[in-house]
């Protein structure tokens, strides 16, 4: 196949197909397709996690239009610094993929709520009447989670905000003379907001009951993220949530805080 | 085992070292003949222990202590960073022998360890009751904390609800997967060199999550192991063991005997302990038990209901009793306590103390440490007393032993600020606390237990200053006023004080209450 660029959009040159490059742009800034924030999921924020390997499974839904998502997620949290890295299959698309990286300023019970500073990256290519539209998400937030004190439950509430950079490219094949061509137009790097909540519970309470699964745990969370349309007004505003359940394999030779250390032991009188 | 004493304090201030402590990590020595001699086996017995046991106070006297890092952070919390405590609490509590210290147990699945806490209370004195030590602010003061942690075992991780004989502590060891218990026999007569006695009892394929101990007349030994947590049938019993010699040094035992029958009515106790009736003439007479629990399903719950039974206890002639059989006979209803939230618990540790003067009190510590004022997680326990021997009426002899309780409203009512013994001055009614929170400084009734010699006296102005003071002259016999306004002291009192009476007697313009 004769793959060429015949246009970028947009393009300060003059187009030479303008009316096919709109033609072909209008439904990808009417039906918002994919407005999802993180590879097709809701962005995850952990600011309290526990040191440790968190391996989670995701059903999310949501978006404009509707669409549900099945997920998975690796967490690798080291005290000051956790890494995410997800996967999320949605029907009509390509599977997705993204990570975050967060430092953890605050982190654990010493203080009554973790702070965290996370960045992500996450793609997803969705096909769309036969347009391809590819997304990629570069968001940078803040997650707060509290500390509470739930007699046998890791319980963590957290709540983020984020700024969300997002860049869109939608490429189309049609026929020319004969020839398939490939319209390819790429949208200008746009600035949005996120904002998300959810809760990570963790309980060994399994065990009580036979079940050796001490490091279980589920969790839930909405994510509402806007984004400014490239040549309209308005924006793309989306809401998705998540659930699913997790399993943890705890590191036990790491800090009990974040970066910020907590100015004075907390079972000691200075 | 091995002592890991705490590293002292952030100030390194001498006055709050303590005096002898084990190398951490040396394992616990064993008792010497010449020790086993020091160490006292009394107060087991109480004089009206049905009496006290209902007279105890409904509600307790708040303390904390600061754990020094010897609870290994984030260990004994239920905070997140501890998977909300499961498993990891206080078991048992026990004020001890020796002036100043008292004992918790707990149980850590992750190392796994059982741990014996060895807490040294610097700011209460010899008292009978300690009373609050949280009047002065939110945080308890600096030399009340623990000193010493006992890590007492690695395979039976869960030291469960202890018994107390004198300077004896017997401790059941347990775990979660069936492989069975032990109860470990410690003397803590100086509480942080303890040593071992070399007795204790193996218990294959059974649980014990409580003990207690008592002293037959021929100077043997009984321990009784409860256990209620069985994956097989039977699911609860209690084993009854007698100690063939009358020396717990190296002590070997005739048992189990397994009793199911007895306890069938029996509640899930979390704290089991014997107590022996002491008549007027001074001797030991019946046996009894007491049971402490949280009635509520799960616990920590703060509302409990929390309460403590007293049985009459007939002991088999197996173990040297009388009778044909274990019987356990309940005397009258359940004693109810209001346990403060995150102070208490009688699901996690409790336990009961007898004072030199024959006052009997029970202590209970929450489950775990807990976040509180300045992001501090203490120790927190709750102090329960009887009025002391005999009746509310008995007389105090002893300054240590007065108490002076301090209400809010007319008539005794509200929670009262107690005052205990030479600790009863107070420079500032505004600046008191009252178990962690701010007292109201109207002090509207009294009821007043102190020694002759003594005057309790209430001033108008702040630090025990100003005229026309109003003193309650100590008579042994307790004074109540239930109205301080019918004698000129409508909530105006400031501070207060116990002074000598013959000191008080020259402070002007004063009016003296005796009755």
């Amino acid at each position: 196949m004769d793959r060429r660029v015949i246009h970028k959009w947009p393009s300060r040159r003059p187009c030479r197909r303008p009316l096919v490059a709109l033609a072909f742009a209008l439904p990808f800034i009417v039906a918002r397709p994919a407005s999802s924030q993180l590879a097709g999921m809701p962005m995850p924020f952990s600011p309290s996690a526990q040191p440790g390997i968190r391996l989670f499974g995701d059903f999310a839904g949501g978006d404009n239009p509707f669409h549900t998502l099945l997920g998975a997620r690796a967490q690798l949290n080291l005290a000051y610094v956790t890494l995410n890295v997800l996967l999320a299959d949605r029907t009509a698309a390509d599977a997705a993929w993204g990570g975050t990286f967060a430092l953890n300023l605050l982190r654990g019970a010493s203080r009554p709520l973790s702070l965290s500073i996370d960045a992500g990256y996450g793609t997803t290519t969705v096909d769309v009447d036969g347009r391809r539209i590819e997304r990629r998400d570069v968001p940078i937030g803040v997650g707060v989670a509290l500390e509470p004190q739930v007699p046998g439950v890791d319980f963590e509430p957290w709540a983020a905000a984020r700024l969300l950079l997002r860049r869109s490219e939608m490429d189309a094949t049609f026929e020319n003379g004969g020839a398939p061509v490939v319209d390819n137009a790429v949208q200008p790097v746009k600035a949005g907001l996120g904002l998300s909540a959810g809760v990570n519970v963790r309980t060994a309470v399994l065990t009580k009951i036979g079940l050796p699964l001490p490091g279980f745990g589920f969790h839930a969370a909405l994510d509402l993220s806007s984004v400014p349309r490239a040549s309209s007004g308005g924006s793309d505003t989306a809401l998705l949530f998540d659930i699913g359940i997790s399993y943890h394999f705890e590191f036990s030779a790491f800090p009990a805080h974040g970066i910020i250390p907590p100015p004075c032991d907390p079972t000691s009188a200075c | 085992m091995a002592v890991h004493p705490s590293h002292g304090t952030s100030h390194g201030s001498p006055a709050l070292q303590v005096p002898f402590l084990l190398p951490a990590g040396e394992p616990l020595a064993m008792c010497t003949p010449a020790e086993w001699g020091l160490v006292s086996l009394g107060r087991s017995a109480v004089v009206d222990l049905p009496g006290q046991f209902f007279d105890l106070s409904e509600i307790g006297e708040c303390l904390a202590v600061w754990p020094e890092k010897l609870t290994r952070w984030p260990r004994y919390t239920d905070t997140g960073d501890n998977g909300g405590g499961l498993d990891n609490h206080f078991q048992g509590f026990q004020r001890l022998r020796t002036p100043g210290y008292c004992v918790v147990t707990g149980g850590d699945p992750h190392e796994p360890v059982s741990n014996l806490f060895i807490v040294r209370m610097g700011s209460r004195g010899t008292s009978a009751i300690w009373g609050s030590n949280l009047k002065d602010g939110p945080l308890p003061p600096r030399e009340d904390r623990c000193v010493a942690r006992l890590d007492i075992d690695s395979t039976f991780w869960h030291a469960g609800g202890m018994a107390q004989l004198g300077d004896v502590l017997a401790i059941p060891l347990e775990n979660s997967d069936g492989a069975g218990s032990r109860v470990e026999f410690i003397e803590v007569r100086e509480p942080t060199r303890p040593t071992v006695l070399g007795c204790a009892i193996d218990r294959p394929g059974v649980k014990g999550g409580a003990v207690a101990l008592t002293r037959l007349d021929d100077g043997r030994f009984v321990a009784a192991v409860w256990s209620d947590s069985e994956s097989r049938k039977p699911e609860k019993h209690m084993d009854l063991y007698i100690s063939e010699s009358t020396s717990l040094l190296g002590a070997q035992w005739h048992g189990p005997f397994c009793h199911t029958t007895a306890i069938e009515a029996i509640p899930k106790f979390q704290t089991i302990c014997f107590l022996r009736d002491r008549d007027e003439n001074g001797s030991a007479t019946d046996l009894y038990m007491l049971g402490f629990e949280n009635e509520a399903e799960i616990a920590p719950k703060p509302k409990g209901p929390h309460h403590g039974i007293l049985y009459h206890v007939t002991l088999p002639a197996e173990v040297g009793g009388t009778g044909d059989r274990l019987e356990f006979q309940q005397v009258a209803s359940p004693k109810n306590f209001q346990c403060t939230a995150d102070f208490a618990d009688m699901d996690a540790a409790t336990g009961v103390y007898v004072s030199p003067s024959g006052v009997l009190a029970v202590y209970c510590a929450h489950h775990f440490t807990r976040r509180g004022p300045h992001n501090k997680f203490l120790i927190r326990f709750q102090e329960f007393y009887s009025t002391g021997p005999g009746s509310a009426d008995a007389s105090v002899n002893s300054l240590s032993d007065s108490r002076i309780e301090l209400f809010d409203s007319p008539g005794l009512a509200g929670e009262p600020l107690t005052l205990i013994g030479d600790r009863a001055a107070v420079d500032d009614f505004e600046a008191i606390f009252i178990n962690g929170k701010p007292f109201s400084k109207r002090v509207s009734s009294v009821r007043c237990r102190l020694a002759k010699g003594f005057a309790f006296v209430l001033y108008r102005d702040r630090r025990r200053k100003g005229g026309g003071a109003l003193a309650i002259e100590g008579r042994g016999s307790p004074v109540v006023i239930e109205r301080l306004a019918d004698h000129g002291f409508d909530d105006t009192a400031r501070s207060c004080g116990v002074v000598a009476t013959n000191i008080a007697r020259n402070l002007k313009d004063i009016t003296w209450i005796a009755e």
